[in-house]
């Protein structure tokens, strides 16, 4: 310990005098109308000092870890002003002496952490790039992002599975404004859950998380962010309508009760209810479904306190399968229906307490809780799940000087499972009521020796009320040795408990037998990787270029193996290997003024081993590829985008030896989406395509004919089963006067 | 066939929307002028709220927003506005607003990006 901590001194040592430079800060110093004051005087906290010129415009030369300046000016109050940005031009702006001094907290505050956000390999989508796409909801806001793919389940009940580094969504963490949220019974449906005119960005980081959030994140972790009631717009409506009779309405409205207090509503509401059969084999190639979601949400801040809470309701109704008798011989059968309902309650709390800003000392503390009931029925087969969760964290954060950060914390976490129906009792009688509870503590600490150079490393410490303690660490490092490029690595191990039938309930769509361990082990994987980000100045714009490999390797998983039998599923330890490894190399570059091009490769192995043997993961394809062209107009009232994925075939689950149903492999298929915006000052139209090029799996259901029989399989789906669909919809926002 | 006609649509409309614009800065309007401002924004929701409605104002034919310089250069026709108008438009939005001269200093932003 004490060798650690001697090394930590000595490199920082090192540091402070390989990194410490100095930087030239260029700024004007004007009053409110914009009137330039020569001669204010601007300075640090050091001894450096500048005076403004005629034009009230100033150089100073400054440490490169200053972050704040100040400037004075007769009859004018003392400014001090937050560079955000010190390479930028610095605008300071003073007010009279006489006026009042407001302290403006910075927008985010708390859970906003620069260093955080910059050690990792993160990418942000932003609101703008949320309306780039029809995005009704979380589910469709990755479709030009070339990280995260997003895949139906199977081929009649709609639900969405997420894959990060090639492997399973709930191997990723999945937050909403920084706490766990669509766990469990919720990953099913849950990207569905979201809807998209909400969400004001989305961070999706891979590989190993921090661990302030826990340690559940494996591949990755993607927090969603809501409008935030202090600046959203006083009013965002949205109308949407597709080809595949989807109708949908979207109001969110924020109001600023009064300087510390604001408030924000949100409504949504869709409904596709036509019936979609195009492949003729009397099953639904959708769902029909209709869902209601309403949140409230609530902002209250004073220059110390930062305090937020909001509730969310959820009611979503799905009817899938057979919707008519179907004739099997002489036999008139009943049709095969398949039915989801769930409703849904989340609360949130958040306050933090800001105890010394010179030192960005805080303490956070952050309570959620859901409750989750679902009644789905496949035909006989009933399952019912009723979920609780309750989260709490305790964070505490200081800076000591300006190099060293440190992150210190507890977390809660409670999930207790009700499960009812003949899929339980015929399966596994004794998870009727199963329920975990996992407390633990962590420590994490960030070494930022310069803009250069940032470390950060993490330990938690958790005892779970079913396997007892483990110990998660986590690191990252990155890299910056000149303004175009960075370095990044990470490891760190992730845990996880596998609850089968809430995660996996849609594999009931099919006459597969379920063949469950008894006693299946906490999931627990390293992941590796590294990165490099290069900017290359070409023709006056910079081509952006990011290379990364990631490595995941499972120590134990809770494989769900559809190859060991074709009429049958097993949920079984892991006995044997198990890894993911992920390239991807992206660039992306503005060709021409407002036309902006991105093309990326993943290629991507992951093996598991199936039955004795290891395999490639079915279902999974060996690589994906995607284009997009985007073209805005110099005002930006025309907006074009243009998206083409390839997605690389892959192998499918073994079929029947004797009489095989299916191929043992599946092709390789482009998908085309198109879009066209055209925006006014208050609203904006787009009308826009989805699988234009009308890609299709033939036959996704296997033995459809016979749903009760024993070959009846919908889940050997690895392509879109909707042909293409055409959408329309309309924005309009009344902006934020601010 | 749909599709096709569809795809072939949709680009053509991308070709032709680009061609017009690529006409546009040197179209021959006459009374045409560029003015910059040095603007007090601070982020990136700032330069979108500046498109979002300096675009939108009268006579308004060109618009640059360059954050890291602090700027918004806005090409404009003399007949139907000013720079006095456009700067109280972008005052309106809660900015500090001045007019900055061309060829001066400011070199920061260069480096920046």
């Amino acid at each position: 310990m004490t060798k650690i901590l001697a090394l930590i001194i000595f490199l920082n040592m090192v540091g402070a005098g390989v990194w410490a430079a100095d930087r030239t800060v260029k700024g004007y110093v004007l009053d409110k109308e914009g009137t330039p004051l020569p001669g204010a005087v601007v300075y640090d906290d050091g001894n450096h000092k500048a005076v403004a010129d005629g034009d009230g415009y100033f150089e100073l030369t400054v440490p490169d870890d200053v972050r704040q300046l100040k400037a004075g000016y007769v009859g004018f109050a003392t400014l001090t002003h937050p560079m955000e940005r010190p390479d930028d031009v610095q605008v300071l702006v003073l007010s009279p002496a006489t006026e009042l001094k407001e302290v403006v907290v910075s927008t985010g505050g708390l859970g906003n952490i620069r260093s955080r956000s910059s050690v990792m390999q993160m990418e942000s989508i932003t609101s703008q790039a949320l309306t780039r796409a029809a995005c009704c909801n979380l589910s469709e806001s990755f479709v030009s992002n070339p990280s995260v793919d997003v895949a139906y389940s199977d081929a009649v009940t709609g639900a969405k599975q997420i894959q990060l580094l090639g492997l399973a969504g709930t191997y990723v963490q999945m937050l909403t404004e920084n706490f766990p949220n669509l766990r469990g019974a919720a990953s099913v449906y849950g990207l569905d859950y979201v809807p998209g005119p909400w969400m004001q960005s989305i961070q999706v980081s891979k590989g190993a998380a921090s661990v302030k959030n826990g340690y559940e994140s494996v591949t990755g972790q993607i927090n969603i962010e809501y409008k935030k009631p202090k600046v959203a717009d006083p009013l965002f409506v949205n109308l949407f309508a597709s080809s595949a009779g989807r109708y949908e309405g979207n109001v969110v409205g924020a109001v600023e009760l009064n300087k510390r207090l604001s408030t924000a509503l949100f409504l949504n509401y869709y409904n596709e209810e036509q019936a979609h059969d195009r492949d003729g084999d009397t099953f639904l190639d959708m769902p029909k479904m209709q869902a209601l979601s309403l949140m409230n949400r609530w902002h209250y801040q004073t220059p110390r306190l930062v305090s937020q809470w909001g509730f969310k309701l959820l009611a979503d109704r799905r009817e899938s399968g057979q919707t008519a008798h179907t004739l099997h011989g002489d036999m008139a059968m009943a049709p095969y229906a398949i039915s989801n309902d769930a409703n849904r309650v989340e609360a949130f709390a958040k306050n933090g307490l800001i105890i010394n800003q010179e030192r960005n000392e805080s303490v956070a503390i952050i309570v959620s809780g859901s409750y989750h009931g679902q009644q789905s029925g496949y035909a006989g087969k009933s399952y019912n799940v009723y979920e609780s969760n309750v989260y709490a964290s305790l964070l505490y954060e200081r800076d000591f000087g300006r190099h060293h950060k440190l992150a210190a914390g507890l977390n809660y976490n409670w999930d207790k499972y009700s499960q009812r129906g003949n899929v339980v009792s015929t399966y596994r009688p004794q998870w009727a009521d199963v329920s975990e509870s996992v407390g633990g503590a962590y420590a994490e600490y960030t070494w930022r020796p310069s803009d250069k150079l940032t470390w950060m490393a993490g330990l938690r410490g958790d005892r779970s009320s079913r396997y007892g303690w483990f110990v998660t660490p986590r690191t990252h490092i990155k890299y910056t040795p000149a303004k175009w490029v960075d370095f990044r690595a990470s490891a760190g191990k992730g845990y996880r408990s596998a609850f089968v039938f809430p995660e996996n309930s849609y594999l009931l769509a099919s006459s597969r037998t379920w063949h469950i361990d008894s006693d299946l082990s906490q999931e627990a994987a390293w992941n590796y990787g590294v990165g490099a980000s290069v900017r290359i100045p070409v023709g006056g714009r910079n081509l952006n270029v990011n290379a990364e490999w990631f490595y995941t390797d499972f120590e134990r998983q809770v494989v769900v193996d559809l190859d060991k039998d074709a009429h049958g599923i097993y949920f079984h330890d892991l006995d044997g290997r198990s890894t993911s490894s992920v390239v991807q190399v992206d660039a992306s570059y503005e060709l021409l003024r407002g036309l902006t091009l991105l093309g990326a490769y993943r290629w991507m192995d992951v093996k598991s081993t199936y039955n004795g043997t290891l395999m490639r993961k079915p279902l999974t394809s060996r690589y994906k590829a995607l284009a997009t062209a985007s073209y805005e107009t110099p005002l930006k009232k025309w907006q074009f985008d243009l998206t083409v994925q390839f997605n690389g075939g892959g192998r499918m689950p073994s079929p029947d030896a004797a009489k095989p149903l299916w191929a043992t492999t599946f092709p390789s298929y482009v998908i085309l989406n198109a879009q066209l915006t055209r925006r006014f000052r208050r609203w904006s139209i787009y009308a826009g395509g989805e699988n234009l090029t009308d890609y299709r799996q033939k036959n996704p259901v296997v033995a459809a004919a016979n749903p009760y029989g024993p070959d009846f399989d919908a889940t050997m789906v690895w392509g879109p089963t909707m042909g293409y669909k055409l959408y329309c919809g309309i924005r309009y926002n009344i902006p934020n006067p601010l | 066939m749909t599709t096709k006609t569809l795809i072939i649509s949709a680009i053509m409309l991308l070709a032709t929307s680009s061609a017009a614009s690529a006409k546009e800065p040197n179209g021959g309007q006459k009374d045409k002028a560029k003015v910059t401002f040095l603007v007090s924004m601070t982020c990136e929701s700032c330069q979108k709220r500046i498109e979002d409605n300096v675009s939108f104002e009268k006579g308004v034919t060109g618009l640059d927003v360059d954050l890291p310089k602090k700027t918004v250069t806005i090409e404009y026709r003399k007949d139907k506005t000013s720079p006095e108008q456009l700067k109280s438009a972008i005052q309106k939005m809660g900015y500090t607003v001045t007019p900055l001269k061309a060829g001066k200093k400011h070199k920061a932003g260069d480096k920046a990006k």
